[in-house]
């Protein structure tokens, strides 16, 4: 699929009140790939969000944003924002629909994908055009080991979802979008699926997969009570908590917290792992963070051939001065 | 109760994978192979529901290589856990490099099947795709609940209620049935094969099947391999000072503080 001058519709994500970092990444890396290409928006809120999303929205400096407002999408439902962003497909006939690849976003794509027959390629961490012009994604296959480069094969359009956090965002131009049209919406009622109750979890801030640092502890960090070492370094430079699958399988933290090939797959600035070996199923799923710090007190860790920076020592000794050191630079 | 459950094999999450010399496949000699580990909460559920409610028959699908001796090893792993029928779709001459084409060989062996569940794993640890439950299930026109960590299936069997890791907490979702779920890590522990379980399993035919291929929507261009990490420095010196030091090199060095 050749992608030169077409449309392409960029899922705006947000929190009801901000645009997320992650739809400017979509711009970003689609931006790239194809220069040419005209780039509209698709967001989907309730009313009362819209006024507060405007001038976030205008900074993403997209040619025009279709707009589905609906009571309806206060709560997630795949099938629902599927079919919204199907209404906006048939009037924008784009020639590629992006979402980021968080765990809402995600669902949605394939829904979509199941609903329109539009071919679907899934968690790439970047875009190309190649020198024929056809457009490939590419996705990480067993666990980041080995990379595809994936081309749609006879489509007239498709949908891909983009890692989050593996594009750098570059600031463009500020100019104002130029139109917004709403689109009219009738939200399907699911009969099939409903969802009844959603049980908050205080202890999740940020989804791992969206975080810029993360501390991880494993097997070394002993107990549930010792991952407060962990959790007052995170708090000093702004980091989450991640596990290792030993951590996660002793009852220490809850497994949206485990990093690895059956866990998370992150892509922070700094990963600093704690008490952890280093064995492959991990690694693979943090090993394109920009800056990994590895503490353990077994200099021959595997942990430390993938390190940018080690330390051999006790992590009760070392997170907590850690800590106190950074905080000291962060409040210069 | 009928119970589908889709199983592949997948190399051990141990492998070093190797592309061949012109980077359109990886290297399969000597790579070992395990049921992709997601599948295991799958069928493990599936064998629970069973044990549950009388009359339940569990029945593998799986889609792969009838040629490779791993594919019905995993099959028989699957009837060693306990399921009752294994059904094999011989994915020779497809190009199961796409999800759609995947799903649709599945759909075409299933769909005239009496289901009221199908699970399924989340995702593949091989291809890494997660699409194929999503799309199976449009397909066969039923809901699709993904990343399941817990199932109840109603007395009556016409519900199901399950939990998810959602974005906003966990949530807790009722199904009508039939209806797939994909398995997430927490669903359940998958039992190890009991030695009377591995000699039945032996015993037992597995069904043969194939599919006519459709045209695939995506296709892979080529396979590479990640740039290597650089290598990394280990901070020398005693405690406090290699801390100390650690953090001016994380502001000055690496500069990401
Ligand atoms: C199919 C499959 C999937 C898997 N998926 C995942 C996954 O997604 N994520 C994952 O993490 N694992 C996964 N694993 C498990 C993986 O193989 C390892 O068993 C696991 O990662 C080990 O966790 P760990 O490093 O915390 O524990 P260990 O390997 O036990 O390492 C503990 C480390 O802590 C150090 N240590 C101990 N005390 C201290 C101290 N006081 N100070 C400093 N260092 C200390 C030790 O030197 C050691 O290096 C998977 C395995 C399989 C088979």
């Amino acid at each position: 699929m050749k992608l030169d001058s077409k449309t392409i519709l960029i899922y705006v994500e947000h929190s009801g009140s901000k645009v997320k970092k992650n739809t400017s990444e979509l711009i970003t890396a689609v931006k790239k790939a194809a220069p040419s290409a005209e780039l509209t928006g698709v967001l989907l809120c309730v009313p009362a969000e819209r006024a507060k999303l405007c001038s976030d929205i205008e900074k993403l400096n997209l040619k025009k944003v279709y707009v589905v407002e609906n009571e309806s999408f206060s709560i997630f439902s795949k099938e629902n924002f599927a079919s919204a962003v199907k209404a906006v497909i048939e009037k924008a006939a784009p020639a590629l629909t992006v979402f980021s690849h968080t765990t809402n976003s995600s669902e949605t794509a394939k829904v979509l994908a199941s609903r329109t027959q539009l071919a679907i390629i899934c968690d790439a961490i970047n875009f190309a055009v190649y020198e024929d012009g056809e457009f490939v994604a590419v996705h990480p296959m067993y666990a980041g080991k080995i990379r595809a480069h994936i081309k749609f094969e006879n489509q007239p359009g498709g949908i891909v979802t983009l890692r989050p956090n593996v594009v750098e965002v570059c600031e463009t131009a500020s100019g104002a979008c130029s139109s917004f049209e709403t689109v009219p919406f009738t939200p399907v009622s699911n009969d099939a699926v409903k969802i009844i109750n959603v049980i908050a979890d205080a202890s999740k801030k940020i989804d791992l997969s969206e975080a810029d640092i993360i501390v991880a502890g494993g097997r070394g960090v002993g107990s549930k009570e010792n991952f407060k070492v962990l959790e007052d370094l995170a708090a000093a430079i702004n980091g989450v908590v991640g596990a290792s699958r030993a951590a996660v399988d002793a009852g220490w933290r809850e497994h949206h917290d485990q990093v690895g090939q059956t866990g998370k797959i992150v892509n922070p600035k700094i990963y600093i792992a704690c008490g952890i070996s280093g064995a492959i199923q991990h690694t693979v799923g943090m090993q394109t963070a920009k800056c990994i710090i590895a503490i353990n007190k077994d200099p021959e860790a595997n942990i430390f051939k993938i390190a940018d920076y080690g330390i051999v020592g006790d992590l009760f000794q070392v997170v907590p001065e850690l800590a106190s050191e950074l905080k000291k630079l962060i409040n210069g | 109760m009928n119970i589908l459950v889709l199983v592949k094999q997948t190399p051990d999450t141990e492998s070093k994978i190797k592309l061949n010399s012109d980077n359109t496949a990886i290297e399969t000699g000597d790579l070992k192979y395990i049921i992709n580990p997601y599948d295991e909460y799958a069928i493990e559920e599936a064998i629970k529901l069973s044990e549950k409610f009388a009359d339940s028959k569990v029945t593998l699908i799986c889609l792969g290589n009838a040629a490779l001796k791993e594919t019905t090893e995993t099959l028989r792993k699957g009837l060693a856990m306990g399921a009752s029928d294994a059904i094999l779709i011989d994915a020779a001459g497809l190009n199961t490099a796409c999800p759609y084409l995947t799903a649709n060989a599945i759909y075409q062996n299933i769909s005239s099947l009496k289901y009221d569940i199908i699970l399924s794993g989340m995702k593949a640890v091989d291809d890494d795709y997660s699409c194929v439950p999503t799309l199976l299930a449009g397909m066969l026109n039923i809901p699709a609940v993904t990343a399941i960590v817990k199932l109840t299936v109603s007395p009556d069997q016409k519900t199901a209620e399950c939990e998810r890791e959602g974005e906003s907490g966990r949530e807790v979702l009722i199904s009508s049935l039939p209806a797939l779920f994909s398995a997430q890590k927490g669903l359940n522990e998958p039992r190890y094969p009991s030695l009377k379980g591995i000699m039945a399993a032996k015993k037992k035919e597995i069904a043969n099947k194939k599919a006519e291929a459709v045209s695939p929507k995506i296709k892979i261009v080529k396979l590479s391999t990640p740039p290597p990490r650089p290598a990394g420095k280990i901070v020398k010196g005693d405690f406090p000072n290699n801390v100390k030091e650690l953090a001016s090199l994380l502001r000055s060095e690496a500069k990401v503080i």
